[in-house]
């Protein structure tokens, strides 16, 4: 065969005055991975272009997780939603049920307890440590160490039990309400939460032994797959994967919701824009939300935190934007009321959906390796995406 | 398993001959029961209660459940999570690519029936069990750990009562 | 600076194409004309004043008789504010232009709206399924008067 015939892709000019590279050269190929594929984190495709090992391009396919959310909740009144928003971001549930009822509290003007505020930090942040745990176990199962998966859902056990003794619910809680919450804490949650705590305090030193020096770790994370601050704004990423990028951005503090400007607690920013600071902004995020946890513990106020209403209420008529820092960034929740039961239009942002859009990006020229990396990193789940 | 796969087609002739192989039944059986790996295989909530089991507190390996993340070395495919009419072609493909003996468990009310998403969604597979066959269904949302394990106890006790005759009339389906 | 300067501010500048609309006081919301709008998000992307740098989300909304609508859901990460760009379609031909170029993450946010609501976005380069099924033929899902297809079970009402 002609030699020229077997060149065929982009870089075809440069590589002709290469000698070794025109040797080496191969032809581009697609490289499915997914829908079903431990690394993708649910179901997701990826179509990858390869240049022998390095990719070219990236093209994700999603759409395998589409329920259908927004339509059923068009058709269900306010208090039958709450279910739905647990289903919607399975990884952090009691996050997403507090931005549905942000939203529905802001435009009927609902005001909700203080206790209520109280116990929805605490659990949210309880949360958003669940959530990063997953996060740090599978992220280091993808770099093929399975010994932190079994680590982190040890502890993760543990908010389970915090949880279940509250709501009676492992993963599916609702139990942020509309107005509240669902019920009043039981007698001596306040001690276990404190001694969870503290272990936890103690045990991510032992995390960050476990991992932060290893050197196949190290490499694999270390200045792979940089996302420079105006890519990252400009592709809409959000929470702790934007924060790695170096934006100081953090909903928490900057459009505060909830209670929180009551806490005092840091917001990590990394350096370097990489994988490794993207890891290390959650795991810090975790020591700070426990840092929360204990003050929201200590100041938790008397009262009732439920609120009473009829099952099928009219909601006035309004539209609202509402946001919330979920463990994955932003994650909104917007409304259009028209005075009836049900909601006109229930449209939910997860945050995934736009992190995942970036991976392509600053993937290309990588190892299929280091995509599963980056990809991880980026903490993507698919109910988020698709809803 | 090159002798034992001929074995059903001399059974099917000789009147009664399942008595021949009862003994290797027992044992083929107990082996299979025994180290059920299953499929790494999650789409949506159900799939991280399938992760807790399989973790450190309710520990899938007791059972000699390992989990594979091909479904070429896997006997047993959880259903875990809802299913979309996107994605149940690919289910089938998976569950083809299963090697022989296979199972499949549906864990959660959406793969047993549509779960929450029956109603007013265009997108949901209502069913797990129009695509593919299904061995246990395992109700709940998310069905906690240990009804998952009892589900996979249940598909133990199925698998006991297996019999070498009756493979050939299966694969002949 | 606070919302609702920001939006008095921004009424000044546009004058009639961009007009103020009464909701929520946390929640500015201007109406602009699509044919301005890319032009409109452009500049308050790169005004100092304003620095309206990040979309969080669009969302489209079927109104039936009174058309539909697209809003965009934006903030300032440096200044700290935000605001709701609307822009009215007609329900017959909904078109609306592309706004990748200056938020290119809007990519995704555009294509659902097309694949679910029908509504065509003008010179968006890749057009095409995004969460339906690759053979989906039954119309666009999520307008208001979406009749169902085949497979799609009412709740009954209680
Ligand atoms: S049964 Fe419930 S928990 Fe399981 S996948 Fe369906 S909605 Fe999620």
């Amino acid at each position: 065969m002609d030699e020229k015939e077997l060149h065929i892709g982009e870089h075809q000019e440069q590589d002709e005055q290469n000698p070794v590279a025109r040797e080496l050269h191969t032809e581009e190929f697609l490289v499915n991975m997914g829908p079903q594929h431990p690394s993708t984190h649910g179901v997701c495709r990826l179509l990858l272009t390869m240049d022998g090992e390095v990719i070219v391009k990236v093209e994700p396919y999603i759409g395998y997780l589409h329920r259908a959310i927004e339509k059923i909740c068009e058709n269900r009144i306010y208090n039958q939603i709450t279910p739905f928003m647990d289903r919607f971001e399975y990884v952090s549930s009691m996050l997403a049920d507090w931005v549905y009822a942000l939203c529905v509290e802001r435009i009927g003007q609902i005001e909700v307890s203080p206790r209520a505020e109280y116990l929805r930090v605490i659990f949210g942040e309880l949360q958003r440590i669940a959530s990063h745990l997953i996060y740090w176990g599978v992220f280091a199962m993808d770099l093929g160490a399975v010994t932190p998966f079994l680590y982190g859902l040890r502890e993760r056990e543990m908010i389970m039990d915090l949880f279940e003794e509250t709501c009676g619910q492992r993963l599916t809680y609702n139990y942020i309400r509309i107005g509240g919450v669902s019920q009043d804490i039981n007698p001596g949650f306040e001690q276990k939460c404190k001694k969870f705590t503290s272990y936890m305090c103690q045990v991510l030193e032992d995390y960050e032994t476990l991992l932060n020096e290893n050197p196949i770790f190290l490499s694999r994370t270390k200045n792979i797959g940089v996302a420079p601050p105006e890519l990252s704004v400009a592709y809409g990423v959000s929470g702790p994967s934007l924060r790695a990028s170096g934006v100081n951005w953090d909903i928490r503090k900057d459009d505060p919701y909830g209670y929180y400007e009551k806490f005092e607690f840091e917001i990590p920013q990394g350096k370097n824009y990489d994988t490794w600071d993207r890891y290390q902004a959650r795991v810090i995020e975790m020591r700070e939300s426990c840092k929360i946890i204990e003050q929201a513990l200590d100041g938790l106020p008397e009262g009732d935190p439920t609120f009473k209403m009829r099952a099928s209420f009219k909601l006035p008529e309004g539209e609202y934007y509402a946001r919330i820092e979920s463990s994955r960034g932003e994650m909104g929740c917007y409304i259009v009321s028209k005075g009836e039961k049900k909601p006109y239009r229930l449209k939910l942002r997860g945050s995934s959906f736009n992190n995942l859009m970036i991976i392509p990006e600053i993937s290309k020229g990588l190892k299929i390796a280091d995509l599963v990396a980056i990809f991880a990193s980026y903490d993507i789940i698919m109910p988020e995406v698709d809803r | 398993m090159g002798v034992a796969s001929k074995i059903p087609v001399y059974l099917e002739k000789a009147p009664g001959g399942g008595i021949l192989v009862t003994s290797i039944d027992k044992i083929l059986n107990w082996s299979r029961a025994s180290s059920l790996w299953y499929m790494l295989f999650g789409t949506a909530c159900c799939a991280i209660e399938m992760m807790c089991t399989g973790a450190s507190r309710y520990d899938f390996d007791r059972l000699g459940m390992i989990f594979r993340a091909s479904p070429r070395q896997s006997d047993l495919m959880f259903v875990a999570g809802t299913i979309t009419h996107k994605m149940a072609s690919r289910v089938k493909i998976l569950y083809e690519q299963m090697a022989e003996p296979r199972y499949v468990i549906a864990m959660g009310g959406c793969a047993v029936r549509g779960g929450p998403f029956y109603y007013d969604s265009y997108a949901v597979l209502k069913g797990i069990d129009k695509v593919i066959p299904v061995d246990v269904y395992i109700p709940g949302c998310p069905p906690r750990p240990e009804s998952l394990m009892e589900g996979c106890l249940k598909l133990r006790e199925k698998i006991r009562k297996e019999k070498m005759a009756d493979w050939s009339s299966d694969s002949a389906k | 600076m606070q919302n609702e300067q920001l939006v008095s501010q921004l009424v000044e500048k546009f004058g009639a194409q961009a007009e103020k609309v009464e909701l929520n006081p946390a929640q500015p919301a201007l109406v602009v004309d699509k044919s301005i709008l890319v032009e409109f998000l452009k500049q308050i992307k790169e005004d100092e004043n304003f620095k309206i740098d990040y979309l969080s989300c669009i969302s489209a909304v079927d109104y039936l008789e009174n058309g539909m609508e697209m809003n965009y859901h934006l903030c300032s990460i440096e200044l700290r504010y935000k605001l709701t760009v609307k822009v009215k379609l007609d329900r017959e031909k909904p078109e609306v232009p592309t706004i990748r170029e200056i938020h290119p993450g809007a990519d995704w946010h555009e294509r659902e709206a097309w694949e679910l609501f029908g509504i065509d976005i003008k010179g968006h380069p890749n057009l095409k399924t995004l969460l339906l099924p690759e053979d989906w033929k039954d119309g666009w899902p999520m307008r208001r008067d979406w009749e169902g297809n085949d497979d799609f079970v009412k709740m009954p009402e209680f």
